[in-house]
């Protein structure tokens, strides 16, 4: 498995954002984000669903890549796949259960279900859940 | 099909403690189709067991390859190489595989990830249910296509028990078909419950495991 | 006579017979089964010793049987399919008869997984045997009684002389079947049947009207399991939990609207006595007070059942 080039300063939380194309208004490729102040760096990647997350692939970032994934899905009942963001919940659910059993804390993966995001907003959610897990360094000790 | 469930990370990291350098090994028929041991899953094996070797101080390189099948040679053995430069292989195989692997690589110590469970069929997405139990003897002629053997907990003969829910489901699991129920109904179905009088005999179990470990020979397909 | 037991003899000379109930204890001690033993003497013609029940641990039911005999009491030793295979099973029927045992109920067993209930630990881990079930249990041991027969073909020498026991669930699903299965029973061997706890006498009367139909109530003797209730929550538990039971909605009001439920529990019980002795086939009653044996000699008096014959 070939390990990302880190991208920020040694220190920062990286959050890797994964949005459905259908959660925000504007389709416009959202770059990464570097907030010093806040010690953060986002990594938005868009999907064409948030079914398309993998439990592999989120746990491979986590191990090495980023501090956190969040995902935002589609409104359970506004997926045009039907099912996609309910599958999406079910992997995160699955993913956070692998974590807790090694004693890392579910918190570092997230899920909401939005719709018409602007790019602040999209990156707003990274920075709650770099919050929340910049909470827990204290506690849970980092990977 | 070959069912398994995942052992706890914790059994495989106590297992692994002192090696460097491991290689998880998949199988891409049974245990792939269950998500239990394919590729997909040993891509979920690797990053915690390596999270949880970074955090322990102790870290571990982890190596993962898939193959057809661990119940055949010929594909061992495409994983010689990735067997010699680790200091020991977690099998996501059945126990069938695992024990290929031991067998071939007798140098390096294979682990079991999973715990082979049952034979089962997916009934539905994401549900797996028991339909046969080996015996040896199969009797599903005479139950209308229900297995008594592995579907029945106490594998009755004449069944149902007295254990049998109202609802039709089991004793033991508020979930699962109470079996013999099910027989009546489809032997009712078909207008011939009278079969279900009959008394069966005591089953010999003497073809199935209980007779000491299979190993039979087909003179028509030897070499 | 098959067997020369004191509950073939009751029912062959057409007493209405009563058996009890009794459980083993969890532990090796013979005093705790002498202790009961002397609580229920005189009041049943036969007595049973369960097997481990619900999958817990107890002493053994042929070896409480044998403390129930020393003590003058007639024991119906339990078997049950769950942890013994064909070899134990007819190795344990020729040494319970050699104790002097004479009567058997045969079994399936509840799953081990079920261990009290989860009240206690049971043993889910423990290796599930199953070998026969009770309807083949019952060929066996009619084989072992009447032609001196093992189920391997083997002979023994001389026969058992058991007098043999199945139970019955009249209202288990699917309710029709239950009494086609009754017949198997009877037909494997079965001479006398004690019923899954009833509550609901008219619907019991309904399930033996056709066992009469069927020709099977002179075939063996039916004895309807009474449980004496003690509290409606109890009635209710049952109900909810005990698969077979079913308990009316008035009966578990009564006791619940009762200023004395433990007393109403005695009427409740006397009255199911009664209604089961009017139904046709009906040929004794099965009765127990769960972890509560003394209770049953004032029932047993009350329900003027004594003297036994």
């Amino acid at each position: 498995m070939a390990r990302r080039k880190q991208e920020s300063d040694g220190g920062d939380t990286r959050i890797v954002v994964f949005y459905c194309q259908h959660t925000v208004s504007d389709l416009t490729r959202i770059d990464p984000i570097t907030d010093r102040a806040e010690g953060l760096y986002v990594k938005p990647v868009m999907l064409t669903c948030s079914s398309k997350i993998q439990v592999s692939h989120l746990l491979a970032i986590l191990d090495g890549q980023a501090e956190g994934v969040e995902v935002v899905a589609c409104p359970k009942r506004g997926c045009r796949f039907l099912t996609g963001s309910t599958m999406a919940e079910k992997r995160i659910i699955h993913a956070r259960g692998l974590l807790e059993e090694i004693g890392v804390s579910g918190e570092r993966l997230g899920i909401s279900w939005k719709s018409g995001l602007s790019a602040d907003a999209l990156v707003h959610l990274a920075r709650l859940r770099a919050r929340a897990i910049q909470e827990l360094d204290g506690k849970e000790g980092n990977a | 099909m070959i069912f398994a469930e995942r052992k706890p990370i914790e059994e495989i990291l106590g297992k692994i403690e002192g090696c460097k350098r491991v290689l998880i090994a998949g199988c891409a028929t049974c245990v792939a189709e269950c998500a239990v041991g394919g590729e997909a899953e040993t891509e979920t094996l690797a990053p915690l067991l390596s999270m949880a070797r970074k955090r322990a101080g102790s870290a571990l390189d982890v190596v993962t390859r898939t193959v057809e099948k661990q119940c055949e040679w010929e594909f061992v053995e495409e994983l010689a190489d990735d067997v010699g430069a680790a200091d020991a292989v977690i099998s996501l195989a059945c126990g069938i595989g695992v024990q290929a692997m031991a067998e071939r690589f007798l140098d390096t110590p294979v682990y079991p990830g999973v715990n082979t469970s049952a034979l089962t069929m997916r009934e539905e997405t994401g549900l797996w249910v028991s339909r046969c139990a080996a015996c040896g003897d199969c009797v599903l002629g005479e139950t209308f296509g229900l297995c008594p053997v592995a579907r029945c907990a106490k594998s009755l003969m004449n069944g149902p028990c007295g254990g049998s829910r109202k609802d039709g489901k089991c004793e033991i699991d508020e979930n699962l078909d109470c079996v013999w129920n099910l027989i009546v109904e489809r032997a009712e179905e078909r207008g011939q419950l009278e079969a279900l009088s009959e008394i069966r005999a005591a089953k010999s179990w003497s073809n199935s495991r209980h007779g000491g470990p299979k190993r039979v020979v087909r003179e028509d397909l030897r070499q | 006579m098959k067997s020369g037991s004191n509950l073939e003899r009751v029912l062959s000379e057409g007493h209405f017979a009563v058996t009890a109930e009794v459980g083993p204890p969890r532990g090796p001690d013979p005093s705790a089964v002498k202790k009961k033993a002397e609580s229920v003497k005189g009041i049943a013609d036969a007595y049973n010793v369960t097997d481990n029940q619900t999958a817990v641990v107890r002493m053994s039911s042929i070896a409480a049987s044998k403390i129930l005999l020393d003590e003058g009491l007639e024991p119906v030793m339990q078997m049950v399919c769950r942890d013994r295979n064909r070899i134990a099973m007819q190795s344990d029927l020729l040494g319970a008869h050699a104790l002097g045992m004479r009567n058997c109920l045969c079994l399936s067993g509840d799953h081990q997984v079920a261990g009290a209930g989860g009240k206690l630990n049971g043993h889910p881990g423990a290796k599930n045997v199953y070998d026969v079930d009770s309807i083949q249990l019952l060929s066996i041991l009619k084989g072992l009684r009447d032609d001196g027969v093992q189920e391997g073909g083997d002979t023994i020498e001389p026969r058992v002389g058991f007098f043999i026991g199945a139970a019955w669930t009249p209202m288990g699903p699917p309710e029709p079947f239950r009494v086609v299965r009754l017949a198997k029973k009877i037909k494997a061997g079965a001479d006398f049947i004690q019923t899954q706890a009833v509550y609901d006498t008219d619907r019991f009367a309904e399930s033996m009207k056709k066992v009469v139909d069927m020709g099977l109530a002179d075939q063996a003797a039916i004895l309807p399991g009474i449980i004496l209730p003690r509290s409606a929550g109890m009635l209710r538990y049952m109900n909810a939990n005990v698969p077979g039971i079913e308990v009316p909605d008035s009966m578990i009001e009564r006791m619940k609207s009762s200023k004395d439920p433990k007393e109403e529990g005695f009427k409740v019980a006397v009255e199911l006595i009664d209604a089961v002795r009017g139904i046709p086939g009906v040929k004794g009653v099965h009765l127990q007070a769960i972890e509560a044996e003394h209770l049953l000699p004032q029932l047993v008096e009350r329900a003027g059942l004594l003297p036994r014959p």
